[in-house]
């Protein structure tokens, strides 16, 4: 199984996951925060790999997953690279 | 649309305390036995501590993930940063926090001072505030435009004490993305009017060469050339639009990456 885990840092340094999102059947699907999973699923994120400009959503699966760790690195919200289960 | 304009908050010593936060952030020892590694991100970030003088966030840029596709466009994110921070400075005060670049143990990266306990933007705010905010999230859009910020999302996007907060701007000042025009944009500034102050604001600084030689010579230490160049340009085109009080859906496709170029939108690689 496919994952990454989305953190968000709190004052004391220490970080929680908010989110988990899975690859599941060729296509992810992100629980936890509720605005975060909302707006992960209806603005996506950016596709840093592609030549032209393109946004990625949950539906595209493995895509979505490989580039959130792109998206998210502002320390405040991290987003892990693929884990493997 | 908004029936009235909304203004944006003003503090007259927010530049004076830019730049002492920046010194702070420049000079004050770091207590390196709390500096933390944090899980996650594609480029390393740390929370560095300065010992009872706040924290900061710590992007080296020997922990940036390059593509090695893009030969300057996604290269040096902290000192993007900086950049924006800069911008910020000149034209939205107040709107990123202050950044500095500073070594650390040999490594050389963007120090930007922590904003604890921050509200995600509108999701996290009650209805009062959300009304004191709106119109900085048009701020907020111009500000994207002008440094060319794709990655405008509620998790880099605070509030703190009624201010919308811009955090995460490493991604500003690159080429790649050109052909894109900012969605914030249309969500965000299309038939809404314009807060008075971001207009004059803007006037102030094209009226003066000194503000925006300052701007250029500090930039061309952080940024290409060429990127400064195109900024400029966008300063000018937002400008244009501030000055006539609204900005109309069918103004959007003039917010283009380099107004006034003819230089293709696409990268050639």
């Amino acid at each position: 199984m496919a994952k990454v885990l989305i953190y968000k840092l709190e004052n004391d340094g220490s970080q929680k996951v908010i989110c988990t999102c899975v690859l599941e059947n060729n296509s992810v699907k992100c629980d936890g925060d509720s605005g975060l999973v909302a707006n992960l699923n209806s603005e996506g994120i950016i596709n840093y790999a592609a030549e032209t400009p393109e946004k990625v959503f949950p539906k595209d699966g493995k895509i979505f997953l490989e580039n959130l760790s792109q998206n998210f690195n502002s320390g405040y919200f991290n987003a892990t690279d693929i884990i493997e289960e | 649309m908004d029936a009235l304009p909304r203004d944006l908050p003003q503090n007259p010593d927010i530049l004076a305390i830019s730049d002492s936060r920046e010194t702070e952030l420049l000079t004050l020892p770091i207590d390196e036995g709390r500096t933390k590694n944090l899980i996650g991100g594609s480029n390393i970030v740390q929370l560095i501590y300065f010992g009872g003088d706040g924290n900061g966030v710590f992007k080296p840029g020997r922990g940036e993930d390059t593509l090695w596709e893009f030969p300057e466009s996604h290269r040096l994110l902290y000192k993007r940063e900086r950049a924006a921070y800069l911008v910020s400075k000149a034209l939205h005060p107040g709107l990123v926090p202050p950044t500095i670049i500073r070594t650390i143990n040999g490594a050389e990266g963007s120090i930007q001072d922590f904003i604890p306990d921050p509200k995600r933007t509108l999701r996290e705010t009650g209805d009062g505030e959300k009304e004191a905010v709106r119109g900085q999230l048009f701020e907020i859009a111009i500000f994207d435009y002008v440094v060319w910020n794709k990655d405008r999302k509620p998790e880099n996007l605070f509030i703190k004490d009624r201010r919308v907060i811009a955090i995460d701007n490493g991604v500003s000042f690159n080429e790649w993305l050109r052909g894109w025009i900012p969605e914030n944009l249309s969500k965000m500034v299309a038939g809404r009017l314009i807060p008075t102050t971001l207009a004059k604001q803007y006037d102030s600084f094209l009226t003066s060469d000194e503000k925006q030689n300052r701007l250029r010579e500090a930039l061309e230490e952080l940024v290409p050339g060429k990127t400064i160049d195109a900024m400029f340009a966008r300063i000018n085109q937002a400008n244009k639009f501030l000055a006539r009080g609204k900005i109309s859906w069918d103004d959007m496709n003039d917010f283009t990456y380099h107004p006034g170029s003819t230089e293709s939108i696409w990268p050639k690689y």
